[in-house]
Parts: structure tokens; sequence; C-alpha cells
């Protein structure tokens, strides 16, 4: 700023340059001159003699303004005239910054200095403190002398150094930049007595700043793909429609006659059936009918297999029986047998009622020291090689029976007591109903169950017969069965003394039967040996009960001709029928071993079959024979092997044994064991069900006569 | 050859007393629920205006519009070319009436 002129000498290839910038900072050139050069610039280049070139064109900077005017005047009102005004300011300030720096030498500093050398020390924090109004007092006087100096230098006068005072010089210095020019000047504080530090920097000064970090940021972007496109293209003409509507017509056509094909394919092996005029029962139930094609093959083959059992079945009658007179036979049909079921006892058979070509046998154990899961499976006489449906249950099977009208529904009674339900069109896996908890089920093998025909009750309803002594009936609610005990087998003897308490004695039920007629009627049989006929509507008395029996009852059965003539069988070797109000029976039959089962024929009044122990099938005909069976039969072929069960089909001219092999024979009853009974008179049309009827009473009626009992038989004997 | 164009003419002429009125989907892509739906949807805008495609096709575009989100376009005529590029699972194109021809399609 307050700089001291300086001398330029310029060589000749810059003059001009030179001299168009004096020009333009107003240099005081001699103004004829500058003319001449103008003019001849214009003309030709600047043509300088040597003289003129060596001429020395000194040049000073000064500090006046040179735009400034020289005579500046302004008008004076008071006088009316102009008066030059005196003062032209020539200072211009370009750039004014306040620094933040201070001079190391100055007091301020130096106070710094010391404060930074020894921040610990009390003395200097006192210092500090005394100090402090003074640093605020030195600024400002520093400040005072900085405007004082941009004053003086503002003047026109401010450049002889000589003039200057002490203070203005030190002022001056101490905004100089360049510290090398000033004069070292004294140290108010000896720096000595500080310790020395070297100060990268002389001017010593201190910032403090701190920069927190920023967030990092992250671009993030996705693109999803845009929605998939497809291009697609159609000409649409009227001719186009039509025939595309044409070909339709015509597929719908050609699928039509498919449909009918497959009609008649369907229909095809039924006409075959007809014309070979080989009888198989027509499916009645949907629920029996084969599912499937496979299932309608596996029964074509079965029915080409066994060709000559289903011609016998429908056909064949015995000559023989002609000559025989009274006696008859039993010919073996199919044999029913399955893998599964080789190491069980039939336990029980009971038959579709609905589809009379179906049955279901239900398998288990009578060695009740080796307990074995059971089984349960349903045969149909037109696939005899292998069953149609096979349910396993956790425990043996010992009892089965098939619902009157639904005729999936099948109930199980277990050896572990307990009942279960199953609906074969719906899982033969998982039974619809189950007892199994511990309070809902017998409490022992459960010897019979049986669906109840009460067609008008809302829910189904089972009775039950088991070891414990009780009769129950289960009613089948939406998720539950509920069991009501109908009726607790008692002894009519005192009740046991035992140990200090009263024990009443309780029967053990092996049998069950049902009234054909009358719902709530029905028998138990005991394994004392005891009948009992009881009412579902009286539950704890019984309408009779007998003795029947040394050994305990088998089977009961109801006759369906005359419900109140029923049959047991016993394991006493005995066969005995009964009738309502009888002490004693009407016919008592010895088979020489323990009769496994009994059962009146569907088609006659008078016709029973037992199976024995040994081995052997016994049928009566108490019309035509009071005293010996018409037929006494081996079925099996092995020794050890039982007869366990015995029944009728309801439809067909056969009956099904089951043997302790786990093996079911059908056979087909021979005409003598079949005698369809005259009518009494020639040409009364009297129907078959009063027929047998009428014979049945006839025959009691001889029977009843000398109203005593008629000796035990030993059918054995009378044999031999 | 002559004969054979005869002969089937005959048959076509036993055939023409069937009037096909039913739709006929020729081609579709859409989900089962969707496309029975539409077909619904273009039967009835094409009975309820008979005589002018070009409302059967602004009501089956707005229904379409309304009820499987926008973009949908619709073409109603008896005769015409098309090629389109259509969002997958969004086109249905089908015959109707034995004379008209209907294509819908979905492109945002």
């Amino acid at each position: 700023m307050a700089k001291s002129g300086k001398s330029l000498k310029s060589t000749g290839s810059s003059r001009l340059l030179l001299l168009k910038g004096a020009q333009e900072k107003g240099e005081n050139l001699d103004s004829e001159r500058n003319d001449n050069l103008m003019a001849n610039d214009y003309d030709a280049p600047l043509k300088l003699t040597e003289l003129e070139l060596r001429e020395e064109i000194v040049r000073t900077l000064t500090t006046f303004d040179p735009n400034a005017p020289k005579y500046p005047v302004e008008f004076c009102f008071k006088t009316q005239g102009f008066v030059p005004k005196e003062s032209y300011n020539h200072f211009l300030v370009h750039l004014n910054v306040a620094s933040t720096c201070l001079h190391r030498d100055s007091e301020a500093a130096q106070e710094q200095l010391a404060r930074m050398q020894d921040p610990g020390s009390p003395e200097s924090a006192l210092g500090a403190k005394s100090k402090a109004p003074k640093i605020g007092t030195s600024t400002s006087e520093e400040k005072v002398e900085e405007e004082e100096d941009v004053e003086a230098e503002g003047g026109a006068s401010a450049e002889e150094p000589g003039s200057e005072k002490p203070d203005e010089a030190a002022a001056e210095a101490e905004i100089t930049p360049d510290p090398v020019v000033v004069a070292p000047a004294p140290t108010p504080v000896p720096v000595s007595v500080l310790p020395h530090k070297k100060l990268t920097n002389q001017f010593n000064f201190c910032e403090r700043g701190s920069l927190t970090v920023n967030n990092p940021s992250r671009e993030i972007f996705t693109q999803t793909n845009p929605p998939p496109r497809v291009t697609f293209s159609a000409n649409v003409t009227q001719w186009g429609i039509y025939d595309a509507y044409m070909e339709e017509h015509a597929e719908q056509q050609e699928k039509e006659k498919e449909k009918k094909e497959k009609e008649k394919a369907t229909l095809a092996p039924q006409k075959k059936e007809e014309t070979k005029k080989v009888e198989v029962v027509q499916v009645k139930n949907a629920s029996c009918a084969p599912e499937g094609a496979a299932k309608i093959l596996e029964r074509m083959t079965n029915q080409n297999t066994y060709d000559e059992i289903i011609q016998d079945f429908k056909y064949w009658e015995d000559p023989s029986d002609e000559f025989k007179d009274e006696e008859g036979t039993l010919l073996p049909l199919w044999k029913f047998s399955c893998d599964r079921a080789q190491n069980y006892t039939v336990t029980s058979i009971c038959w579709n009622e609905n589809c009379p070509d179906m049955f279901i046998a239900g398998y288990g154990s009578f060695d009740f020291k080796r307990r074995k899961a059971g089984l349960m499976c349903v045969y149909t006489l037109k696939n005899p090689s292998y069953p149609e449906h096979l349910v396993f249950v956790e425990s043996e099977v010992l009892a089965v029976d098939i619902h009157q009208s639904q005729s999936s529904m099948i109930v199980l009674g277990l050896l572990d007591g307990n009942i279960e339900v199953y609906d074969l069109t719906k899982s033969s896996e998982i039974p619809l109903h189950s007892s199994n908890s511990v309070n809902n089920k017998h409490t022992a093998a459960v010897w019979q169950v049986r669906w109840s025909k009460e067609s008008n009750q809302s829910e189904m309803t089972i009775y039950s017969i088991s070891a414990d002594g009780q009769v129950l009936s289960w009613s089948l609610m939406q998720n539950e069965m509920i069991k009501m005990t109908l009726i607790s087998l008692t002894f009519p003897t005192e009740p046991i003394n035992s140990d200090g308490t009263l024990c009443p004695l309780i029967g053990c039920g092996s049998a069950l039967a049902f009234h054909p007629t009358e719902n709530n009627i029905f028998l138990v049989g005991t394994e004392e040996g005891r009948i009992y006929k009881c009412s579902t509507a009286y539950t704890s008395i019984f309408l009779s009960e007998s003795e029947a029996h040394y050994m305990p009852v088998q089977q009961v059965d109801f006759n369906r001709y005359n419900p109140s003539v029923y049959a047991s069988s016993s394991g006493d070797w005995r066969v005995k029928i009964w009738e309502d109000d009888r002490k004693e029976p009407l016919f008592e039959f010895d088979l020489g071993s323990p009769v496994e089962d009994v059962a009146w024929a569907p088609y006659s009044s008078t016709v029973l079959a037992a199976v024995t122990a040994d081995g052997r099938i016994h049928v009566f005909d108490l019309n035509v024979n009071k005293y010996r069976p018409l037929c006494q039969q081996a079925v099996t072929q092995k020794k050890k092997c039982k007869l366990t069960k015995v029944s009728f089909n309801p439809k067909h001219l056969i009956l099904v044994v089951g043997d302790s092999f786990g093996c079911i024979s059908s056979m087909k009853l021979s005409p003598n064991l079949r005698k369809k009974q005259k009518p009494p008179k020639k040409g009364m049309v009297v129907d078959h069900d009063t027929l047998e009827k009428l014979k049945l009473d006839k025959l009691l009626s001889l029977v009843r006569e000398p109203n005593k009992p008629i000796m035990v038989l030993d059918t054995e004997s009378a044999a031999n | 050859m002559i004969e054979t164009v005869e002969a089937k003419k005959e048959d076509v002429e036993v055939g023409k007393k069937i009037i096909h009125s039913h739709p006929l989907v020729r081609h579709c892509d859409m989900p089962d629920e969707m496309k029975n739906e539409t077909i619904e949807l273009c039967v009835t805008a094409c009975e309820k205006h008979s005589s002018n495609n070009e409302s059967a096709a602004k009501l089956i575009k707005e229904t379409m519009d309304n009820k499987f989100g926008p973009s949908w376009h619709a073409v109603v005529g008896e005769g015409f070319g098309l090629e389109i590029t259509h969002e997958c699972r969004n086109l249905l194109y089908m015959f109707f009436a034995g004379n008209m021809a209907v294509c819908v399609w979905k492109c945002s």
C-alpha cells in the first residue's frame, strides 16, 4: 500500500505496450507527442531512431489518483461563486480483512504463549486473570491505532517516513505482511524465560475445531422386471369365425359319439353275463359297487377262474338226494381266505342284507394268552380270491355287524372291550367312531355287537354284550359315542360276603340276540350257562331267565318265523331249542363236541345249522327228523381245525362256515335240506311266511303234547 | 376337386341349420375365474349393444378397467386384423353370435 515509487526501465520491444498502458493510466506524457504517436499508429509501424531507442524514460508511480481532478472547485452559495475544493481523497480501500492472527512479539501474543506453556500453574492462571482485561484494552488500542494509521495513510502527506512517530512505525510494523522488514522489536517479556519451543509458524495461533464424522450416504436402487408381455396377432374374418364354429361343432359331435360308445362298452359286459346266463347277484346298493375298472376286471377274471363253481352255485342239485329219502348234503363252493388272516380264527360272520353276495368276517383269536392285532375282511361272492376291504384294528375282533339299511356302516367289537364303527364308503383305516378311552368302553372282551333295527330313531344305536356282565347301548352322536347301560347280568343268588363287603355276582355275557320283530326284546346268554330274556325298556328286571346249559352259552338265535322259539348252543355239546314261558327245552341235541354256533335258516322255520369244535357241521330240519340231523358233514381237512361260526345267506341257498385257521367255506344246501312246505290243500294260495309258521306250529303242537322233556338224544350213537 | 367342394357345401348346408350363438373362445391365457367373468361380460356387452360395436367395446373396456385394474383394450367387430402386445395371462380372444369377434387384452 504505502510503497515508495520504483523506476521501471522498458526495453524497446515493450515500449509500445508500455506507452499504451501509460496512456490508459493517464500517465502524464507529452500530449503532443502522444498525438503524433497516435497519428503514426495508423499509418505505419513506428520507427524510432537509435537515439530515441536509447532514451530512458523515467516513470514514477505515485500515490496520487491520476484521474483525480487537479483543481476541484465547489459552488459556494454564500459567495455566489466557485470556491476551490481543498482535499481530495486519493485513498481507496479495495480489500479490508480483519485478521485473527497476532504477531508473536505483541503483548497479547506473549501472554497467550505464557498461558499455553504453563497452563497448570496457578500463577499463570492468576496472571491470565489479571491480564485478561488488559488484553481487551490492548486490542481496542490496536484497533484505534489501526484506524489512525488508515487515516494517516489516507492522507496525502503520509509519505514521509521521517515524520512518522515511533508509535506509528510500530503500528505499521504490526500490519506489514513481511515480518523480515520489521526491525526486531524490543520484547517486553523475555522469550528465554519461557521454555523454548520451536514454533513451526511464527504466528502463534491456535485453532480448535473438530468435525464430526458425517454419516456416509449411499445410493441404493433396484429395478423390477417389467411384467412379461407376449404378442398376439389374429385376423378376424367372417369365414374364419364360421369355420371355427363348425370345427367346434364337429368336435362336440365326436365327443358325444365317444360317450355313447363308452356307455355301450360298460353295458356290454352286463349283456355278456345275461347271455351266458350266469347268475351274479346284481348290485343293489351303491356302497357295494366296485370302484374303478380294475375291480371290474378282477371280478371278471375271478368269474372266469371260478366258472365251474358259479355254475354249481346256480344250477347244481345233488341228484342223489332223490334216493336218499331224508338225508342231504352240503356242496362246498368257494373258500375265502386271505394271506393276512392266515393265523387268525374266524370269530364272527355277518351277511349284508342289502347285498346278499357280500359278507364281513371278523378275525381274532380265542387263544387269549397271545394277543395280536385284529382284522376284519369284507368278502364278496363275486371275488372269492381277495377281500373287498381290509380293516386292521388294534385288538382282536370278536364280533361284527352290518347296519340294516346303511350297509357301509360296520361295527366291530374288540377283545380289549372297545367298539369301533367304520364307514367303508369313507375310510377303511380310520374308524368313524371309536370307544377308545378309559371310561367309555367295556372292561372285558366284547362278545357280540348288534345295530339297533329301530328306524325311527334319529341317531344310530349299537347294542353290545361283554364278559364284564354289561349290556350297553351306544348312541352315535356327531363326534362321540354315548354309552348307556341296558342291563347288568346279576345272579339271583345272595351277594357273596367275601371280605366284609357284599359283592353281587355278575354273569359274563357271551351271546346276544334281538327279537326279529320287537326291537326292544333281546336274549342274553352267559358264560355260566344262563339265558336271560330282557327288554331295553327295563334295565333291572329280566323278563325271564333260565339255567339253560352247564357250560358257556355260545350262541342264541331267534326263530325268524316264530320268535317265541329260540335256539341256543353251548360248550356242553348241546343245542337246545326253547319256547317262551317253558322251563324245559323243546328239543335238545347232543352233538358230541362243543357247539360253537347255531343259526336258524332264513328260508325255513324248522331248519337250523350248528357247527362243532370237531370240524363238523350239522344241519337239522325238525319237520323231517326231530331226532337226527339231516346232514353231518366234516368241513375241515385238518384234525385240529375247529369250526367257529355258521351263517346262512339271507337270500341264496348257501351258508358259510368259518374255522379256526382263518378260512371261510361256503356251501350249498342240497334239495333235501331245503324242502318246501306244500300248501295244506291243493289250489290254496298261501304265502311262504304263513306256510312256514303253520309248519312250525304243527311241529310244536306235536312236541308240546306230552308236556315233558324229550329225552336227550345222542346223535352220535344214533348215527352209528 | 369341384365335386368335393360341392359335397362340402352340402355338408355345410346341413350344418347351417344349427345357428351357433354361444361364445367360442379361440385363445385365452387368463386364469379360469377371470376368463369366465370376461366371457360373461363380453356376451352381455355384445347383447346389450348389438347394433353398436363401439359402445360394446367401450363397455367392455371400462368394466374390465374397474374390475382388473387399468389399461385394458377391447376390440369388437366382424372383420379386422390385429397384432398386439399384451401382458401375460391377460388376453381373451373369442367369437360370439356366429359373426362377431371380441379381443380383450391388458397392456399398460
